[in-house]
């Protein structure tokens, strides 16, 4: 069980990869592969991703989650991803986390989502709440009754990666991709995107701060950060062999998606007509 | 249901275990007495791995799901993945995914092994699992290649002992 106190193995490293306008989709497969294919632990903290992007958890269905048409006609990728969870839109004013830990460096942290939630709750505490009423609500980062940051998790083993997707900035235009999910936390009460997330620039006085701020909360929290290159950490996209984070064809789906449209206006116009003569 | 619940979180209460023996799917005897439910925390029958998962054999086959405790503490259960049937399980590596609030978690194999059969029923319904863990939320069965590591796994008291320590 997690407790608030909850501190590592005196001495546990975290290897720290800064990262800025990476592409999501090799931001998601390295992590994947630093997870999977590596003993250490890992902070990755990438300041933005350059192209806009749609990226889904692992059961994420784009048809009921994304408006396709609009994608296609935007052009804008869509991911799925391998960890759990919702849907998001990202860009070049997102910054991007991903703490990846060996079980054994947090031992009193249970390789279960709840408990790794209710840490990393309190590992972020220290950069949000100097500026506001921060708190993991239905496990959602929340300034109030707003939402400012996703996250999600994969668990393998006695590992676990907690991912999260902060929104310094957003685009209205953008945050029109997203249909309303089906499955939606109660504190959010229908309200559709516009009124649900914050800007984080809104609250925060800095960008380049709160990179700072992201990182020396996991010095607070006990570790020991080692700066990491990127090329030590894609060393283990050679050794990974399970790898969840694929890029879907949008073209193909919103194609598929018209089609199927059409088919349901013809079965209903069909039935319409069959309907009108049967009462004439 | 809400009776299962009520009599696993009684029998638990106690610091009891209970001996309900699994039902198989083969028909045998025990469905007739006990019906279609499992309401077992640690039924005595199988045999655990560390990773969380029991395994029931019956002759060559193994069949094999998640434990009461693990989806305890995965939570409600909205997704999941399974191998294809014909294709090659490891003891020890992932053999599919189950995605509960906002996590996915692999599902480690604890035997070697053929699939033979998958549970599609849990695509349509992963609660299945949270509400049958031991029986109708049962995900994969197996065909054996090494009956000898079923001897690695543990009996319903060491498994008991295992999750108290974790």
């Amino acid at each position: 069980m997690a407790t608030a106190a909850a501190r590592p193995v005196p001495g546990t490293v975290v290897r720290l990869l800064r990262l800025q306008g990476f592409p999501i989709l090799q931001q998601l497969r390295l992590e994947e592969a630093l997870l999977r294919a590596t003993p250490h632990n890992w902070f990755v903290l990438n300041d933005g991703t350059l192209d806009p992007t749609v990226v889904l958890g692992v059961s994420g269905k784009p048809d009921q989650l994304v408006h396709l048409p609009l994608a296609a006609q935007q052009r804008v990728p869509l991911i799925k991803r391998f960890t759990g969870g919702g849907t998001v839109v990202v860009d070049a004013d997102t910054i991007f986390t991903a703490l990846i830990m060996q079980q054994q460096s947090l031992p009193e942290v249970a390789a279960y989502p709840r408990p790794v939630m209710q840490y990393t709750e309190q590992l972020f505490a220290a950069a949000f709440a100097p500026h506001g009423p921060f708190r993991l609500r239905e496990n959602d980062y929340c300034y109030g009754e707003r939402k400012f940051g996703g996250n999600a998790q994969a668990i393998t083993k006695s590992r676990w990666v907690h991912h999260t997707s902060f929104l310094w900035d957003f685009q209205e235009e953008r945050m029109a991709l997203l249909k309303q999910p089906e499955r939606q936390p109660e504190y959010r009460q229908g309200r559709d995107h516009l009124e649900f997330v914050l800007r984080l620039r809104e609250l925060l006085p800095s960008r380049q701060r709160l990179l700072e701020q992201l990182c020396a909360s996991v010095e607070a929290a006990g570790f020991r950060l080692q700066d990491a290159s990127l090329a030590e950490a894609e060393e283990a996209l050679a050794a990974n062999k399970l790898c969840g984070t694929h890029l879907l064809d949008v073209q193909q789906l919103a194609a598929a998606e018209q089609e199927r449209q059409q088919a349901e206006a013809k079965a209903a116009a069909a039935a319409a007509a069959a309907a009108a003569c049967a009462a004439g | 249901m809400a009776l299962a619940q009520f009599a696993k979180k009684a029998v638990a209460g106690l610091g009891l275990r209970c001996g309900t023996p699994l039902l198989s799917e083969g028909g045998s005897a025990l469905r007739g007495l006990l019906g279609s439910r499992s309401y077992s925390l640690v039924p005595e029958v199988l045999k655990y791995s560390e990773d969380h998962e029991w395994v029931q054999v019956e002759g060559d086959i193994a069949v094999v799901g998640i434990t009461d405790h693990a989806q305890a503490e995965l939570g409600d259960l909205v997704h999941v993945e399974l191998p294809e049937v014909g294709s090659s399980i490891a003891a020890g590596d992932a053999f599919g995914v189950v995605e509960s609030v906002k996590a996915a978690s692999d599902v480690i194999a604890p035997v070697d092994g053929e699939v033979v059969e998958i549970n599609k029923d849990l695509m349509d319904d992963a609660s299945m699992i949270n509400n049958e863990p031991y029986g109708d939320g049962w995900m994969i069965k197996v065909k054996l290649t090494n009956k000898g590591q079923l001897d690695g796994l543990m009996d319903a008291a060491a498994y008991t002992s295992f999750c108290e320590g974790q």
